[in-house]
């Protein structure tokens, strides 16, 4: 009998960083029951946050601690370079996955250069077009390329064509070289699509293949928050290398040392 | 002449007095028209509460899936795909009423 496929939520939110933990809380569960209803068996909350402050910290850490959702993830959508890289410098340590939503040629050659970014966002008609050069780093880096969609389907007939051929454009572009996911994220309001419906949409709309999307919204994913979390705990300290065991002692080691 | 095959979509409804087939072919006529309702031919078969089971030919499958992406995400959902009315009809039954 064939494995059913485990699906990830990338973009369950978003919650608020500046409400109070018991409410974020009582969303985030909202939120998880929702996603489950959806045929998700894994969600990852989404939190925006355009300026970072020291108590943001104990919300994150509060979250993950209550475990209302299966990792969580800090989405940049400050409008300078400067204001997304005092985020990251905070939450890189405390999110299992860091999104920097690219509305400027700036931040597009950020997200896709600097290594602590793991999803570089796209809102079709909204963001700048991708070179070859941003390609070439996300490719370097490992990194996912992010089509949020969530705002297509409250736009109009006339825009909605336009914002498709934008997302086509990227699409294309992208796809040949580096993992593409869709989500919803840049919506207006949230309201998850099922899984399957995001795969289709992908290799219809979108001409992406669809076992690299179905592998991308559920494995692929759940590889990157797991080396992060490697990061995060210190077993990959530097890139290219990983800590297997700490106790054992190294067959013919100096004792002495 | 060759059987047209079927799927059969058991859908959950998000809101009460709405048929998950007009629903269904309203927004895959939004998206790809009269080409993709005739790809898809969407008919309700059985409804049971807040459940519905919507047959459509089998090769219009990833079309409604994809309409239903863009349009009537948060009216309709899909809960599972069957190749025969029998065993959507077991699993409808099998759901709670509420």
């Amino acid at each position: 009998m064939a494995k059913r496929r485990r699906y990830v939520e990338l973009f369950m939110g978003p919650l608020s960083l500046t409400q109070p933990l018991e409410d974020t809380l009582e969303a985030c569960e909202a939120y998880y029951r929702l996603c489950k209803s959806y045929g998700y068996d894994h969600c990852i909350a989404a939190f925006e946050t355009q300026k970072w402050h020291r108590e943001y910290a104990d919300l994150l850490q509060g979250v993950k601690r209550h475990g209302c959702a299966d990792a969580v993830r800090v989405d940049i959508t400050a409008s300078r370079a400067g204001d997304a890289l005092r985020i990251m410098r905070g939450a890189r340590r405390l999110a299992d996955l860091v999104a920097l939503r690219g509305v400027t040629r700036q931040l597009v050659a950020l997200a896709s250069r600097d290594r602590r970014v793991d999803i570089v966002t796209f809102i079709p008609g909204i963001s700048p077009p991708l070179y070859g050069g941003d390609m070439r780093y996300i490719e370097a880096k490992n990194g996912v390329v992010e089509i949020g969609i969530g705002g297509l389907a409250t736009t109009a007939k006339n825009i909605l064509s336009r914002q498709l051929a934008a997302a086509y454009r990227l699409a294309i572009k992208a796809g040949k070289r580096v993992d593409v996911a869709i989500s919803v994220a840049g919506g207006t309001r949230y309201a998850p699509r099922d899984p399957r419906s995001l795969v289709e949409f992908g290799a219809l709309f979108l001409e992406l293949r669809r076992d690299s999307l179905r592998e991308m919204l559920s494995t692929r994913i759940l590889q990157v928050i797991e080396r992060n979390r490697e990061k995060n705990t210190g077993t990959i300290p530097v890139e290219g290398v990983r800590i297997e065991a700490g106790e054992e002692k190294i067959p013919g080691g100096n004792e002495a040392a | 002449m060759r059987r047209v095959k079927r799927r059969y979509l058991v859908v959950m409804k998000l809101r009460e007095n709405i048929s998950a087939s007009e629903i269904l072919a309203k927004s895959i006529d939004a998206a790809f028209g009269v080409y993709g309702l005739s790809r898809t031919r969407p008919t309700s078969i059985y409804k049971r509460g807040k459940y519905e089971i919507v047959s459509i030919v089998r090769e219009g499958l990833p079309l409604a899936r994809a309409a239903l992406s863009l349009y009537s995400y948060d009216e309709i959902i899909v809960v599972r795909v069957t190749g025969t009315s029998k065993r959507a009809r077991r699993i409808v039954d099998s759901m709670p009423e509420a």
